[in-house]
């Protein structure tokens, strides 16, 4: 079994492919059908060759990778997908006659469906159109946003999503402009008794602690369910489990929360009745932000990433 | 460029749209849920990217299936409510039938006398012997004297006077040996359609008394005819012989009138009968179609059915009119089936015809010494005797005879009938 390291290329990358995995260029020019969309087997083993260097052929990016797990890496992706997307890039106009056949219409009623609004979805159809054909140059070079799908997922979820994050990106834009509602803004009512600076204090490093022990898929769990008000059946449509497990699990991880911020204050010196009735305190008296806490983790997650992950927003 | 998804930051499209799809290794999986723990747009993103789930359409509706239970308990309601409904347009409608009325005291609710005639013997005629018959019915029928609605109530009489007739078997009765096509009955077919008597039955204060028992009898034959008085108190028959007739008329709570009627030929003799009140009238009628006892009184009314008894038990059930005495076994073993009662005095006839007095009500009863020949066929309780010497009781023989009696010991000959 041939192990390698990526990012040694000093072949050409049809022979590069081949030491790597054992198969053929041509073998997955030819599944793909890439020659119908015009590329050469030698355009689509470059292709390969960075998919596969760029998500480390799916495996970790500290453990070495074996030649099948290369091989079943690109076996596995969307070939003709991957094949018509990167001759769009690339602006072959057999691929755009496939793609406008194929995916015009679903491309629009998915902006429709993304703006629940014809009129606006329609725009954002175009306006995606127009940076799909590479209009959007960088120092005159053409890029296109279709030339970095991977193929891992299906290519219109990443149609759909590209539509979707372009969405959010001008929903937050235009979030700015929004006016306040007229009329005086009622007062939240002073609390009765404000809990003592110092318990205030050891309040938000005991909530800092406890949300920061917490795994990715339990964050995301609170941020969906409490901060963005997602149902049920969102939640456990995106993370593929069933509603009621969805339940079963922020039942319990609030249940869980609770026990661990009231053992934490115990533990910073508060009785257990201190430690309740500091966890009854107005969230508004405590000098934190839940919201900003509950999402305070690794900023730096897809730093590594760089510039080449997203080199399309500019 | 916005300022919220900064390059280098936030997950690509592919990377979300494959962790949507759930295809991407954990590692990235993992890397992916702690960004969008952390940043709300990737999660819209993610939402986003969720294709809309199709429209279910609406399940047809289907009847609901109804359990056993509300199958078969569902109608209570309904049929309690109907029943209550039901109820009320009842007693609403029969609220001023019940009402007593100021002119209508409560004896005017009494029944009124049965169709019984007293005098039964014609139909026992036929009748087989007593002992012979299948389980017989014992109808009783005790009431006191009936009063019209108009009538204010009779002052009370004392002593009772009691009145019996008793059906006896036909071996026994004296008109057994005349049926009733015989030329004795004094019924003609082949004379005039118009010879006849007719008449009407009334009380004191003019109402027709219906139900009452007419009994015609020719004076040259002890054979007479049974007829009823139908609900206006009108009796009427035909085809009789002319010449003189005893024509009696009696019925419950009245005196018994006789009288004697001419009868002309091709003509209908009128007699009608305007009954006194009595104090207590009783039939007791013994047949042999089912046992029956039905009782009826001024206080009360009573109806009751008994098993169908042998006849030599059902004289045991008889009540008599205003005693309510079961006549004891008499001392021949057999079933009386006729008594009659003054005061404490009882006197029974069994079914062989022996005589027998009770002087302490019916506890004890010894044997009375027959001064007749032939079997006992009725017995007659008379008005209460005017003077110690007027006979308080009346019988007849199957031969017919007729014996009067005042203590019910010892009897002598009617001097009317010699």
């Amino acid at each position: 079994m041939a192990t390698t390291s990526p990012g040694s290329d000093a072949h050409s990358p049809q022979l590069r492919l081949l030491e790597l995995c054992g198969c053929t260029a041509n073998e997955f020019w030819l599944a793909a059908e890439a020659g119908t969309v015009g590329l050469t087997p030698e355009e689509f083993a470059s292709v390969l060759l960075s998919i596969g260097e760029k998500y480390h052929y799916g495996v970790t990016p500290d453990t070495s990778v074996t030649q099948s797990q290369i091989a079943a890496f690109w076996h596995l992706l969307q070939l003709k997908d991957l094949a018509l997307a990167h001759a769009c890039a690339l602006g072959r106009d057999a691929a755009w006659q496939q793609f406008m056949a194929a995916f015009k219409e679903p491309l629009t009623q998915a902006a429709i469906g993304i703006t629940r609004s014809a009129t606006l979805g329609q725009e954002l159809a175009d306006s995606f159109y127009s940076e799909m054909f590479g209009l959007n140059g960088r120092d005159g070079e053409r890029r296109s946003p279709l030339a970095y799908y991977s193929g891992r997922g299906s290519f219109k979820g990443f149609l759909r999503a590209s539509l979707a994050q372009r969405h959010v990106d001008h929903q937050r834009r235009n979030c700015r402009e929004i006016p306040l509602p007229d009329g005086d803004l009622t007062a939240a009512p002073a609390a009765p008794s404000v809990p003592a600076p110092e318990v205030l204090l050891g309040l938000g490093v005991s909530l800092k602690a406890t949300l920061g022990s917490l795994d990715p898929e339990e964050r995301f769990l609170l941020s969906s369910w409490f901060l963005d008000r997602r149902t049920l059946l969102e939640i456990s449509r995106t993370l593929r489990v069933h509603e009621a497990t969805v339940s079963r699990r922020i039942g319990r991880l609030t249940e869980r929360l609770r026990k661990e911020l009231l053992a934490h204050l115990q533990a910073s010196g508060m009785s257990l009745a201190a430690a309740e009735e500091a966890l009854g305190t107005d969230p508004r008296d405590i000098n934190i932000n839940l919201r900003s806490l509950l999402q305070t983790s690794q900023r730096d997650a897809f730093q590594e990433q760089g510039v080449s992950a997203e080199p399309e927003r500019t | 460029m916005s300022d919220y998804l900064q390059p280098g930051q936030h997950p690509d499209p592919d990377m979300l749209s494959a962790f949507a799809e759930n295809v991407l290794p954990e590692h990235e999986r993992l890397r992916c849920l702690a960004h969008l723990a952390e940043c709300p747009a990737c999660r819209e993103v993610v939402y986003l990217v969720q294709e809309p789930l199709p429209a279910e359409p609406l399940p047809p509706v289907a009847a609901e299936p109804v359990s056993f239970w509300k199958r078969w308990f569902a109608p209570i309601p309904v049929l309690s409510a109907a029943a209550a409904l039901g109820t009320l347009v009842l007693s609403v409608w029969l609220y001023p039938h019940l009402k007593p009325t100021p002119n209508a005291p409560e004896m005017a609710t009494i029944v009124k006398p049965a169709p019984e005639p007293p005098f039964e013997q014609s139909k026992a005629i036929d009748q087989p012997a007593a002992e012979s018959l299948p389980p017989a019915k014992v109808h009783v029928q005790r009431q006191p004297a009936f009063v019209p609605a108009a009538v204010p109530p009779p002052a009370p009489a004392s002593p009772v006077a009691t009145e019996a007739a008793v059906q006896l078997p036909a071996s026994s009765a004296p008109v057994a040996a005349a049926p009733s096509s015989a030329p004795a009955v004094a019924i003609n077919k082949d004379s005039a359609a118009t010879t006849g008597i007719a008449g009407t039955v009334t009380d004191a204060a003019g109402a027709p008394v219906a139900g009452a028992a007419v009994r015609l009898r020719p004076l040259s034959s002890p054979a007479g005819q049974n007829l009823t008085s139908d609900p206006k108190g009108q009796f009427n028959v035909d085809g009789l012989e002319p010449g003189r007739y005893e024509l009696q008329v009696a019925a419950r709570g009245f005196k018994m009138e006789t009288r004697q009627v001419d009868i002309q030929p091709n003509q209908m003799a009128r007699a009608d009968s305007t009954l006194s009140l009595g104090s207590v009238s009783s039939s007791i009628s013994v047949t042999a179609e089912s046992a029956q006892v039905q009782l009826s009184s001024s206080e009360r009314q009573t109806s009751a059915v008994v098993e169908p008894l042998p006849a030599q038990r059902a004289a045991k059930s008889i009540a008599f009119a205003g005693l309510d005495t079961v006549v004891a076994t008499l001392p021949s073993k057999l079933p009386a089936v006729t008594s009659v009662a003054q005061g404490k005095v009882m006197l029974a006839a069994d079914s062989a015809g022996a005589l027998f007095l009770s002087q302490n009500g019916g506890k004890t009863w010894k044997a009375v010494k027959s001064v007749w020949q032939g079997k006992v066929a009725s017995l007659v309780a008379l008005p209460t005797p005017a003077s110690s010497s007027d006979p308080a009781f009346r019988l007849s023989t199957d031969s017919g005879t007729i014996w009067l009696s005042r203590d019910g010991n010892r009897w002598f000959a009617d001097p009317s009938k010699k």
